[in-house]
């Protein structure tokens, strides 16, 4: 008898949940309906089915990539008749919970399914089991199984409006492009082109990741930029190289037309054609040769072309032992650069670069060589000497001479090719080493056809004093470089941080002024390596407090984001917002005589007032939006938000001290 | 001029600490009390595997894990195999999941837990050095204090029970290979859950 009972409560149990099966589930925060786009469904016509969320105030339901935290719905369907197809998110927003980032929707969502009906004249049966996550700051998995059924009928209905108020994102159109430009850390920078009507009138524009595992939820930077943004994307995975083919939503909302999204992709940055990049790394290698520190090893090398044992058979066989010579140690150079290059992406590479020291030690070198270049020092006569004159005709002789010819230009190089250089960093490795080979030709092909054609020798200018001017000359360039340092140093570290680099220049200068007072030249060398070790040694102790540090305390401005403003305001706090920029006088003369004067300042401190600054210098379009959503589209503008109330208070374009009092006086009445 | 080299190795190494979570760099160091009022130490687990894991216990993906009796299985695995796991709360006082030291050795026993001590990070110090966003968010650090992986319990983030057989523990797969002097496989995922309460 137990058993029979048993059996009676699954049966039971089996009916009960089939009843159960209807179109809508309520939960205590909300509902979700299983809803066909029409009552009926026609062959003349496609069929959605949608499943619709309606949300208590403050809670809300994932899209596909959930952001920080959060899952997204999941659904497994079961069709009678029929089939699913594709299925359309609609656009999410982000929602800042507890400085996480969600991507998300609040109040009422509809998530859609094609629906491909099999047999005509019969209903079409949908199922569907539902597993979906709400969350306010606390969240709750709930579980569902919905049915329904959609009768055939020949007459076409219309789409019913909770489907047609929702935008599914289509396929980007061929007027919108998205590259990739670059990677600094742990921001990949894109350019994003808009289409021609639009690069002036964007009220609107978002871009969501599907790819949370390598991009970071947070809204990314943008800035109009040529033909549309500059957008610079936070990245989650900063061990990974490749980002082209990731895919987004794009929200966009051109001035005067509704609110759209798009599914695009990320295109791998443009790289200049291999050959072009070759010829350039030719040019430049061409170039290297009438670098000072190579034209003397040249044209003692040159000279012996025209001694007495001028045999064609023996110089051709030099020259090309000499390009053989300079080709590999680039290639060497190159395979250096690479190997680096791979052990940084580990270690963070640019990390590196953008140490102070690093920039206050190429300072250091870039003016020991000027000095150098001036005249006030000579080294290396010797190396010279080494490579022109024992080589005259031995094959090997000539190879030493291109390995040498290399190696005394690196230096010179430096200053001139960083930029090229580091261009080569971020190609593929195939261009990488066709920049490297470019240059190695480049600078044996003088030499190479020379050996070939020695009749050439006379167009050439012979050594002489102007190529010591021109050394001499050269060590402004590299003055110039240093200045350049300098000031890419001032935006790192405090001002004590840049004289100290400025005396340790002053005490290398007088280091290479006392090396004069030793006669013999190998004392003076010592001395000078001396000077010249002990100089970066130096550096260790540079102090690298950061610049701005000090004001930067005392600034409580933060930058004005959408979602750190909606932040604060749930926390409860009050917030003031400066919309700002550059070019506003007036904003310039309310900071000035208002806003950042100390007393205004302990104002907002005592009452813990948020403080956020709009830059709308480069006419930022986040910031366009946050002004058009308080119905501005000029500066200035201030905007109040009194603790625990979301009514923004905006105030007077002309401030005064006693306006910004009001405002806490004020609040003292309404207690 | 040794000593000028050494100081000059740690001006560069000491920019690297700082940097933020990243796989395959040192793990932030930590200083958090547990349960029984020990402080522990990330440096003291040097020579051993650590595993952490972000611990709300009215977290719905958390009771996932540990009303299947998952979470406490590969407690008691790893840590038999000479795992250190250490289960941290970063919930705020006064937020969904916050714990006393008491309420937590409760707690402990509760679940029927098997980690080496449950830290109590009510300050969100430790949570946030770690940019540990959800519960449960996990991470592998390895003997020499490297992190090798950073994100989810396993690849399903459904929040029903039923899906752990067939999902992958990526926890598992990244303390086995980090044990067998492998690379892991799979050294990022999205963690999936509810957010940290700090």
């Amino acid at each position: 008898m137990p058993h029979y009972l048993g059996l009676f409560l699954v049966f039971c149990g089996l009916t009960g949940s089939a009843i159960a099966a209807t179109a809508t589930y309520d939960f205590p925060h909300g509902k979700v309906e299983l809803i066909a786009d029409t009552p009926t469904w026609s062959p003349q016509r496609p069929l959605h089915v949608g499943l619709s969320f309606t949300l208590n105030p403050e809670w809300h339901i994932y899209w596909k990539n959930s952001g920080d935290s959060g899952a997204a719905p999941k659904w497994k369907w079961t069709v009678e008749n029929g089939a699913i197809g594709e299925e359309a998110w609609p656009m999410p927003t982000r929602i800042p919970v507890a400085g996480l980032i969600n991507l998300a929707y609040e109040k009422s969502t509809l998530f859609r399914f094609e629906l491909k009906p099999n047999q005509p004249n019969a209903p079409v049966k949908a199922q569907v089991k539902l597993e979906f996550l709400i969350c306010k700051i606390e969240c709750v998995p709930y579980f569902a199984d919905l049915a329904l059924d959609i009768p055939y009928s020949d007459k076409v209905e219309t789409v019913r409006p909770v489907f047609s108020a929702q935008v599914f994102p289509g396929a980007a159109p061929a007027d919108y492009q998205w590259e990739i430009t670059g990677r600094e850390g742990a921001i990949l920078k894109t350019e994003l082109t808009l289409p021609k009507g639009m690069r002036d009138g964007v009220k609107f524009l978002e871009v969501f990741p599907y790819d949370a595992e390598s991009f970071k939820a947070s809204a990314p930077e943008m800035l109009p930029q040529g033909k549309g943004l500059a957008i610079n994307l936070v990245l989650q995975d900063t061990n990974k190289t490749s980002f082209a083919g990731s895919k987004f939503l794009l929200v966009v909302e051109p001035r005067g037309e509704p609110r759209r999204s798009y599914d695009i992709s990320l295109s791998a940055e443009k790289t200049a054609g291999f050959a072009l990049v070759f010829l350039w790394a030719l040019i430049g290698g061409l170039i290297l040769n009438i670098m000072p520190c190579v034209f003397p090893v040249l044209s003692i090398k040159i000279l012996s072309f025209l001694g007495p044992d001028r045999d064609a058979r023996k110089l051709k066989r030099s020259g090309l032992f000499y390009t053989a010579g300079v080709l590999l140690s680039f290639l060497a150079l190159g395979g250096a650069l690479l190997a680096l290059r791979a052990a940084g992406e580990k270690i963070g590479w640019g990390f590196q670069l953008q140490s102070p020291s690093i920039a206050a030690g190429i300072g250091l070198l870039f003016f020991w060589m000027g000095l150098n270049f001036l005249g006030m020092f000579e080294i290396g006569n010797s190396l010279t000497g080494v490579g022109g004159t024992s080589t005259d005709s031995s094959p090997w002789g000539s190879f030493l001479t291109g390995v040498l010819a290399t190696v005394v230009a690196t230096p010179c190089t430096a200053p001139f090719m960083g930029a090229a250089l580091g261009a080569a960093l971020t190609m593929p490795t195939l261009y990488t080493i066709g920049i490297f080979f470019g240059l190695g030709f480049g600078m044996a092909l003088p030499f190479l056809l020379l050996s070939f054609y020695p009749q050439f020798l006379r167009v050439l200018p012979r050594p002489g004093a102007w190529m010591q001017t021109m050394k001499e000359f050269l060590a402004f360039p590299l003055f110039a470089t240093v200045l350049w340092l300098l000031w890419v140093l001032s935006h790192q570290i405090a001002v004590e941080g840049i004289l100290f680099v400025l005396a340790v220049m002053l005490a290398i200068s007088l280091w290479v002024w006392l090396s004069h007072r030793f006669k013999q030249l190998k004392w003076r060398q010592t001395f000078l390596l001396l000077g010249f070790v002990t100089s970066f040694v130096c550096l260790t102790s540079l102090p690298k407090d950061k610049a701005g540090a000090a004001e930067a305390a005392l600034d409580a401005w933060k930058p004005y984001t959408e979602a750190a403003v909606k932040d604060e305001l749930e926390g409860g706090r009050a917030v003031f917002i400066d919309f700002t920029a550059a070019w506003c006088i007036t904003c310039q003369v309310n900071k000035k005589l208002v806003l950042h004067t100390a007393p205004i300042q302990n104002l907002f401190l005592q009452n813990s007032v948020a403080l956020f600054k709009a830059d709308w210098t480069d006419q930022n379009p986040l910031v366009t939006q946050a002004l058009a959503s308080y119905g501005r589209n000029s500066l200035p503008l201030y905007v109040y938000y009194a603790p625990n109330s979301t009514k923004p208070q905006l105030l007077p374009e002309v401030l005064t001290t006693g306006v910004i009092e009001a405002l806490f006086t004020n609040k003292e009445k309404d207690k | 001029m040794k000593q000028l080299l050494t100081v000059a190795m740690m001006t560069v190494l000491s920019t690297w600490a700082v940097a933020s979570v990243k796989v395959g760099a040192p793990a932030p160091d930590f200083s958090v009390a547990d349960a029984e009022g020990k402080v522990h130490k990330l440096s003291e687990f040097k020579g051993k595997n650590v595993v952490l894991e972000w611990y709300n216990k009215d977290c719905p993906y958390v009771r996932k894990h540990y009303d299947s009796k998952n979470m406490q299985k590969i407690q008691n695995d790893l840590t038999a195999k000479g795992t250190v796991w250490l289960t941290v709360v970063s919930s705020a006082k006064g937020s969904q999941g916050y714990l006393t030291a008491d309420a937590a050795k409760a707690q402990y026993a509760k679940e029927g837990m098997k980690a080496t001590a449950v830290l109590i990070d009510d300050t969100g110090a430790m949570g946030k050095a770690y940019d540990a966003k959800t519960t449960p968010h996990m991470y592998v650090v390895d003997a020499t204090g490297v992190l090798r992986y950073n994100g989810a319990i396993d690849s399903n983030d459904s929040s029903d029970p039923k899906t752990i057989p067939t999902a992958k523990n990526y926890v598992v797969e990244a303390v086995t290979a980090v044990a067998a002097n492998k690379k892991v496989e799979k050294e990022t995922s999205k963690p999936y859950g509810c957010s940290v309460k700090y």
